[in-house]
């Protein structure tokens, strides 16, 4: 008996469920093989100094109380001195035992609760209870602490693993910062190359395909191939502009703007391009201006960039949301389309220089527009819902000491 | 007698363009392929005007625009490059115009008619 108790515990405990199923079965199998009608495991919260119930099983489960404080109950005594409560034994009505009162005992005659704990430090307690005037052999005391031990091991193996998994994720982000800024640094130096290595031959080519065109008839026939070629030295020329243009050291000015209107600023180039598409466009401003810190010029570009995007996802028709907001020390705008999103593996390239999925595209539009966010000490966030759309936020730092500003 | 221009530029294609349009405009075009052979013709020949490009294997166009202005104060220079921002940057402070290549010569015909058309 023992020996199956135990080997059941080690078995939930060890599987590969997320923690608090693992207890919830470990709950289940106490109820099924003591005489006890409630089973709950609780987790010591560091920060909110309290134990949270995480798992109950038994008949009874819905009785085992919420929360308890540090020194509250059952729970706070077991705190207090470290050890077992062995056992409290009471009348079924009451809701105190001796001088500690406990909501979680009205209606039972019998309650035991054994720390989680390995040292001096917390990570919970088990808390059983019976209806009936119980008196636990040694035997399952025996077992209870063991399974106690085994619970408090699973528990801190399970928090080391989050913070592990935590430090992880951090480094991880910050390799990926890293990688960006790279990428973006790489594009001031690859701007200077592709300037002179691509530039120079592009000027012949398209330069000698005019005098070509002049010296054709005016009606010839193949008048049509120096158009395909102008037509693509121009669509050259006009890449390279982009990179040098934004991506180049051009000093920012920056001053105060207002949100509100540089939206609406942008939205404007593109009022034409929403109707051809069938394109609805729902404006959330907020009433209040909010006042940033930008340089207008480069800003527009940004804004420019993510609606130009918006657009050509919604080929087909759909909604154009722009939502400003004050929040949090800064003035944000959403801009969201029901384009469908993108596929969710390859939303990661999407800030790359030259990642695009369209035919005509140049995949610099959010490259550029993240450089230049960032410099302005601003954020950028993505929601992708794919299947539905995608959101972007720009969130873009309050103007200091302008009258308007809000809080302090 | 029309002006003359001195094209100087490594790449062949662009040489052939630039005389090619230019003469069509009515100038008479000289033409280098580096720094050294520019001043070597600036030495025997009389020259208006020098289009000069900056990325140039060898003595650069800067280095170039430089030796010209100690020798040739009043010559003017038109720096051709495919990089805007060197406008910005000291060291062309000393040229008479920049243009930023493109195969559209619209812009640099403009200048460099201006130019001439200044020094009569
Ligand atoms: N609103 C959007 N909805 C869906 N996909 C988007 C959206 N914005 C950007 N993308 C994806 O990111 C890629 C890169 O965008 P961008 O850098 O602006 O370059 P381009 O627009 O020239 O392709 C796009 O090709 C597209 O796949
Ligand atoms: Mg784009």
């Amino acid at each position: 008996m023992i020996y199956k108790i135990l080997s059941k515990v080690i078995e939930f405990t060890d599987s590969d469920i997320p923690l608090y199923q693992r207890l919830g079965k470990v709950a289940r199998l106490i109820v099924g093989q003591l005489p006890v009608d409630a089973c709950g495991i609780y987790l010591w919260e560091k920060n909110e100094r309290r134990f949270n119930r995480v798992a109950a099983g038994g008949r009874r489960r819905k009785n085992c109380v919420e929360s308890y404080g540090e020194e509250e109950g059952l729970a706070g005594r077991a705190k207090k001195t470290g050890r077992a409560v062995d056992c409290a034994r009471k009348e079924a009505e009451k809701t105190r035992w001796g001088s500690i009162e406990d909501r979680g005992l009205k209606g039972f005659r019998s309650a035991y609760v054994y720390p989680l704990r390995d040292g001096d430090d917390w990570r919970g307690i088990l808390y059983l209870k019976a209806e009936k005037n119980l008196k636990l052999s040694e035997e399952n005391k025996k077992i209870l602490h063991v399974i106690s031990k085994q619970l408090a091991s699973t528990v801190k193996n399970e928090q080391n693993y989050l913070r592990l998994k935590n430090a992880y994720k951090k480094l991880n982000d910050l390799q990926i910062r890293l990688m960006n800024a790279e990428k973006l640094m790489a594009i001031g130096e690859l701007s200077a190359a592709l300037a002179h290595e691509i530039r120079n031959p592009l000027v012949s080519i398209g330069g000698l395909a005019s005098r070509l065109r002049k010296k054709l008839e005016p009606l010839s026939p193949h008048l049509h191939y120096l158009d395909h070629i102008t037509n693509s030295v121009t669509r050259l020329e006009r890449i390279i502009n982009d990179i040098l243009n934004y991506a180049g050291k051009r000093e920012a000015k920056f001053n105060v703007g207002e949100l509100n209107s540089l939206v609406n600023e942008s939205l404007w180039l593109f009022e034409e391009a929403c109707r051809s598409h069938k394109i609805k466009v729902v404006k959330n401003l907020s009433k209040a201006v909010i006042p940033v810190v930008v340089d207008p010029q480069q800003i527009k570009i940004a804004f420019d960039n993510l609606i130009a995007n918006a657009i050509q996802s919604m080929e087909h028709g759909g909604r154009l949301t722009l939502t400003t907001a004050k929040r949090g020390g800064c003035g944000v705008v959403e801009i969201t389309d029901t384009g469908g999103g993108i596929e969710p593996n390859i939303i990661n390239e999407i800030f790359t220089p030259f990642f695009t999925t369209k035919k005509e595209g140049t995949g610099l539009g959010l490259t550029i527009t993240h450089k230049i966010i960032t410099r302005h000490k601003g954020l950028i966030e993505v929601k992708n819902d794919y299947g539905r759309g995608m959101t972007f936020a720009v969130k873009l730092p309050f103007a200091d000491k302008h009258p308007e500003r809000d809080g302090a | 007698m029309g002006k003359r221009v001195l094209v100087v530029d490594d790449e062949e294609g662009i040489r052939l363009l630039y005389k090619e349009e230019l003469e069509e405009e009515g100038y008479d075009v000289e033409l280098a392929s580096s720094g050294e052979e520019a001043l070597k013709k600036l030495e025997g020949d009389h020259i208006d005007l020098v289009l000069l490009d900056i990325k140039m294997p060898g003595m650069d166009g800067i280095e170039v625009l430089r030796k010209v202005k100690e020798r040739w104060r009043k010559l003017p220079v038109i720096l051709c490059t495919a990089f805007p921002h060197y406008k910005q940057d000291f060291g062309t402070w000393a040229s008479d115009a920049y243009v930023v290549k493109s195969s559209d010569l619209r812009e640099l015909k403009e200048k460099v008619k201006d130019i001439l058309q200044k020094k009569l």
